[in-house]
């Protein structure tokens, strides 16, 4: 129990100090709060296995069209089932594709989010409904009878929790379907459904350009890595390129985990940076404590003498150090981990209006026993860090001079050199974080400023989905919407009322095309994005014609098919001509019609305004030529979009009740959630970078006015020997810019170069971001020059008699 | 009083290197300490009666010559070695006390036997409570050195040397810091510390404290230029 006596004595140090421990728990607090916080939430969104029995091993095999990553959906059945007949990785191989499940009973439609899956998705989670049962390989055969499983909540919201509801029907999109299960509360698998109907869609049967994409579910078998099989995917989707290139031109396909997929392109990098970021923040408040514990161990370096005269063993005195930062460390723990709570929680009410989606179900933000298990860790690893140096000194000083002048001694050129590199780490290190912080900020400014292409000011924008049955012709969908715009029109306060398949800003189907006259190489077709615009929508968006003329009422069915293409696509396919006239056509459709280019619009961003989606260009045909099911509808309203949701709703359900207006926003708020988790990453920077400011402002202070206070006496001399407190000022300083150089030698490229991920993925449009890194070290140059300047004048402001005095 | 050789130190050199000087602090030491002694050693400042001393204490090491103490070379021992022998061989007097101002006198006492393996708590107690009564300090255990007076301090430095009982005790000039009445108390204590059988070895530059071992050292320049007996010997005897 003889360490109870030095861990009693380390705390009544740290209670004799109130100050001193409580900046070092402070800073403590922030490092490890901060780190604690962005653990749990990485391992949450993307590495902590999904929540069923064999969570470590499911994956998703995907599609991957020119170098990005697609998901929810995207790999052609075909694909797919030569996968499911080639491989030999898995265990458990399934499909599934997200669908909408229009809920009708005849006085009410509601939407819901369904999966169309292939019925072993149950064996694969190894979950079992509460009710009923879950699909069967006979439910997946065509012609079957309509059946579906439905999840808990939409058992409680719309069916009110009915315990008769096993064998009961109802509409899904049109359909009679009887209910056959019910899944218990909280299985939303794959990403956040409640409807899981069967797939009964038959590769035999259907053409490649028929066949709808499909997400493959994997359990990778124990003898398979994940290296292996994502090289026997890439193989085959490799090989069906080559066998078909006018469906699988420039697409290969990917496996990973479901997590990774959500999360997305470039998400990978971005957890890498800011892990990164979150680390420089802990290394800062490392070097911060231990210094301050240097500081102290020097100021006490004759106690420590006094316990070596003793007999004290070394283990002994480096655990009398040891044990003051395993209590600043652990206290720092504690309230990191109540800050981690409580950011975590203020994610979860945050994160719903940052998304375009519904959180995922498996994200789950929460304290648990693993990362309070790892906090502990962290803890145990950071206490040995900042204590171990100072300890170390510590237990290796002259004791003997100590004894014998009783004083500290003058600053030893090594503690100096120890001084002079924490300066420099902590100069390195918060330029790194403030350069990518300030980076992000600067790209995301413009990204915020971004021109889609349309004005989209003061617009309410809905999803509509046609059932299939009740809409199974060209006429009827038509009519459908010819209702439905001239309702809404002549509602009061509607300015004007539109349809496309995709409105700008949001993503669009990207397809193969090919133009007359232009040759393809090696099958390798160009692609654009597809949309399908009704009438008279492009001109209520304001997308400025550059040539040509709008669709009009004749561009329809049998008459010559028109399309009017972006600049950008125009000027990719076209230079130096006029494309008015071009003929283009589809790849992957059964409709091989040439289409003739009838009008340029400015480019417009269909996705987000990164740099792999931003420059991709567009074509657009008119919805009479091309009609859709599925829809993106939009108002254009004076005063204010959300005023109208309900005038919206109510006259999408007077067309017709059972097509419900779903995902109803301002488009204004939509844009703002589909780079919403760009702007949340970079508050999350921002606190970084403030973080690694403060913490390396105070460090530097109190590195520098450490120092300078025990050169006290050599400033003492030096003055006394006639040098004026101008050259003592300017002899400071310049040792403060020197270290401050070093720092920013080794911080500025290391900023920039990691900085260059977020340039990359956002793909700025000017370079202004550049100044950032004129900005930042000039920042750092002020808070150096003041952290130096502040200690040297307090050091002149003695009397020359009293600093050769000083201890 | 049995008269057993504690200490032998023979042709012992100590030289300090700084840069391209080297300072001889100690030349050929011939010295023996024998169990129950009352040692001084005297000499003017940077005589190196201190560097004696320490070496004594094994807070330094000789850079020549042999170092017997209780029978055992301990001139090539490890630090760690070291810091074991002196932590239950060596009681040890500072001039300025040193004690730690964040302990209070009960635990500065004890500091030295929590360093001690398989000692348990409770006799760390009782040998904390029979030196503090020795030195007349018991009432007074729970106090901080700061609020002891200096004379008070030195006694529980005192306190402190003695409470492992060691084999011998070195006092560094320890009435240095201390007025007439109180190095007059603190003498007295080593005296009395002294007739109980106790061996202390004190370095001081006051003649008159000299005085009060029943043998005297002087060194001059780091060597032994004298090596006497006193008449308090004599009387002993």
């Amino acid at each position: 129990m003889k360490w109870l006596f030095d861990l009693k004595y380390a705390y009544r140090m740290l209670l004799k100090n109130p100050g001193f421990s409580g900046l070092t728990i402070a800073v403590m607090t922030a490092g490890l709060g901060l780190c604690i916080y962005m653990f749990s939430f990485i391992q949450s969104v993307m590495f902590r296995p999904l929540p069923f029995e064999n969570g470590d091993k499911m994956y998703v095999v995907e599609a991957e069209i020119d170098g990005v990553f697609y998901n929810n959906g995207s790999l052609l059945l075909h694909d797919y089932q030569e996968i499911k007949q080639q491989t030999d990785s898995f265990s458990i191989i399934g499909a599934y594709y997200p669908s909408t499940a229009n809920l009708s009973n005849g006085d009410r439609a509601e939407r819901y989010v369904a999966v169309n899956t292939t019925a072993n998705l149950f064996d694969y989670t190894g979950i079992h409904p509460i009710m009923g049962r879950t699909l069967t390989p006979e439910d997946n055969q065509s012609g079957a009878q309509k059946v579906a499983v439905i999840g808990y909540r939409l058992w409680q919201d719309y069916f009110n929790g009915a315990t008769d509801i096993i064998g009961k029907t109802v509409k899904n999109n049109g359909v009679v379907t009887e209910i056959v299960g019910v899944m218990p509360e909280g299985f939303r698998f794959p990403i956040n459904h409640q409807v899981w109907i069967p797939m009964t869609d038959d590769h035999t049967r259907l053409s490649r350009t028929e066949a709808p994409n499909v997400s493959g579910f994997v359990l990778l078998k124990d003898d398979v890595s994940l290296e292996q099989a994502s090289q026997e995917i890439k193989t085959i989707m490799t090989e069906l390129e080559k066998r078909y290139p006018e469906t699988n031109s420039r697409t290969s396909g990917y496996i990973t985990t479901f997590k990774k997929a959500v999360m997305g392109n470039g998400s990978e990098m971005i957890i890498g940076m800011m892990l990164t970021a979150v680390l420089f923040v802990l290394i800062l408040a490392c070097v911060n404590v231990g210094n301050l514990l240097f500081a102290r161990a020097n100021e006490r370096a004759k106690e420590t003498a006094i316990r070596v005269a003793l007999g004290a063993p070394q283990y002994r005195l480096i655990m009398q150090m040891m044990w003051e930062s395993v209590i600043i460390c652990t206290i720092g723990g504690l309230f990191g981990l109540f800050g981690a709570a409580w950011a975590l929680e203020l994610t979860v009410d945050t994160l719903p209006s940052l998304m375009p989606m519904e959180v995922p179900y498996f994200w789950t933000l929460e304290l648990d026993a693993e990362l309070i298990a790892q906090t502990t860790l962290i803890v145990l690893l950071t206490s040995f860090l900042t204590g171990i140096v100072p300890a170390w000194k510590m237990s290796r000083s002259d004791f003997n001079a100590v004894l014998r002048d009783g004083t500290r001694g003058a600053l030893s050129k090594r503690a100096g050199r120890v001084n002079q590199i924490l300066v420099i780490v902590e100069v390195a290190l918060s330029c790194v974080l403030l350069c990518m912080s300030g980076v992000l900020v600067v790209l995301l400014q413009e990204v915020d400023q971004t021109y889609y292409g349309a004005n989209l000011d003061n617009k309410l924008k809905a999803r509509i989905g046609l059932p299939e049955i009740s809409y199974d012709d060209d006429t009827s969908k038509e009519t459908y919407f010819l209702q439905l715009l001239t309702r809404l029109k002549d509602k009061p306060g509607v300015k004007s009322a539109g349809a496309m398949s995709s409105l700008p800003g949001e993503g669009a189907w990207y397809t193969t095309f090919e133009t007359d006259g232009r040759e393809v190489i090696e099958n390798n077709y160009p692609r654009a994005h597809l949309i399908i615009s009704y009438t008279g929508t492009m001109q209520a968006l304001n997308m400025p014609l550059v040539s040509g003329r709008y669709f009009n009422i004749n561009d329809r069915k049998g008459n010559q098919r028109v399309a009017i293409v972006t600049r950008s696509l125009a000027e990719k396919y076209w230079p130096g001509e006029d494309p008015l006239g071009k003929q283009l056509r589809w790849i992957e459709t059964d409709n091989k019609e040439w289409i003739t280019v009838v009008g340029i619009v400015n480019h417009t961003i269909h996705g987000q305004p990164y740099s792999m989606m931003k420059h991709r260009p567009s074509i657009y045909v008119p919805y009479s030529q091309q009609p859709s099911r599925f829809m993106d509808l939009f108002i254009e309203v004076s005063g204010n979009p959300n005023d109208y949701r309900q005038v919206l709703s109510s006259t999408v359900s007077s067309v017709d009740p059972e097509v419900p207006a779903y995902n109803v926003n301002t488009i204004d708020d939509a844009l703002q959630r589909s780079t919403g988790g760009m702007f949340f990453i970079r508050s999350l920077f921002s606190v970084f970078a403030l973080c690694a400011l403060l913490l390396a402002s105070s460090g530097i202070y109190g590195v520098l006015a450490n120092s300078t206070a025990r050169r006290t006496q050599e400033i003492g001399i030096r003055r006394a020997i006639g040098a004026s407190d101008e050259k003592i000022l300017s002899m400071m300083m310049r040792q403060g810019w020197f270290q401050l150089s070093i720092g920013l030698l080794f911080g500025l490229p290391l900023g920039y170069l990691t900085s260059l991920g977020f340039v990359q993925l956002v793909g700025p449009e000017s370079s202004n971001y550049l100044w950032v890194f004129l900005f930042i070290p000039t920042t750092i140059a002020i808070v150096v020059s003041l952290a130096t300047f502040f200690p040297a004048k307090k050091a002149i402001q003695m009397e020359p008699s009293s600093a050769l005095r000083y201890e | 009083m049995s008269k057993q050789t504690l200490i032998r130190l023979n042709n012992l050199k100590k030289i300090f290197y700084t840069d391209e000087v080297e300072t001889h602090a100690l030349s050929d030491i011939q010295l023996s300490i024998n169990s129950g002694e009352f040692l001084s050693i005297s000499g003017p400042s940077g005589c190196g009666k201190s560097t004696l001393l320490s070496i004594l204490g094994l807070l330094d090491t000789p850079s020549e010559g042999e170092y017997v103490l209780n029978g055992h070379s301990v001139v090539d021992l490890t630090s760690a070695q070291r810091a074991a022998i002196r932590n239950k061989e060596v009681g040890f007097i500072f001039q300025s006390f040193n004690l730690i101002s964040d302990l209070t006198v009960e635990e500065n006492v004890a500091l030295p036997l929590t360093y001690r393996d398989n000692l348990k708590k409770a006799d760390i107690k009782s040998q904390v409570k029979s030196a503090l009564e020795k030195v007349d300090m018991a009432h007074r255990s729970n106090h901080f050195p700061s609020q002891l007076s200096g004379g008070q301090q030195q006694r529980v430095a005192v306190a402190r040397a003695i409470a492992g009982n060691p084999s011998i005790i070195l006092a560094d000039e320890p009435t240095g810091n201390l007025d007439t009445k109180n190095a007059e108390a603190v003498m007295q204590l080593l005296e009395k510390l002294h007739s109980e059988g106790a061996t202390i070895c004190m370095v001081t530059h006051d003649p008159r404290s000299a005085e009060r071992a029943e043998r005297i050292v002087e060194i001059l320049d780091g060597k032994i230029i004298a090596d006497s007996i006193t008449h308090k010997s004599t009387a002993v005897a």
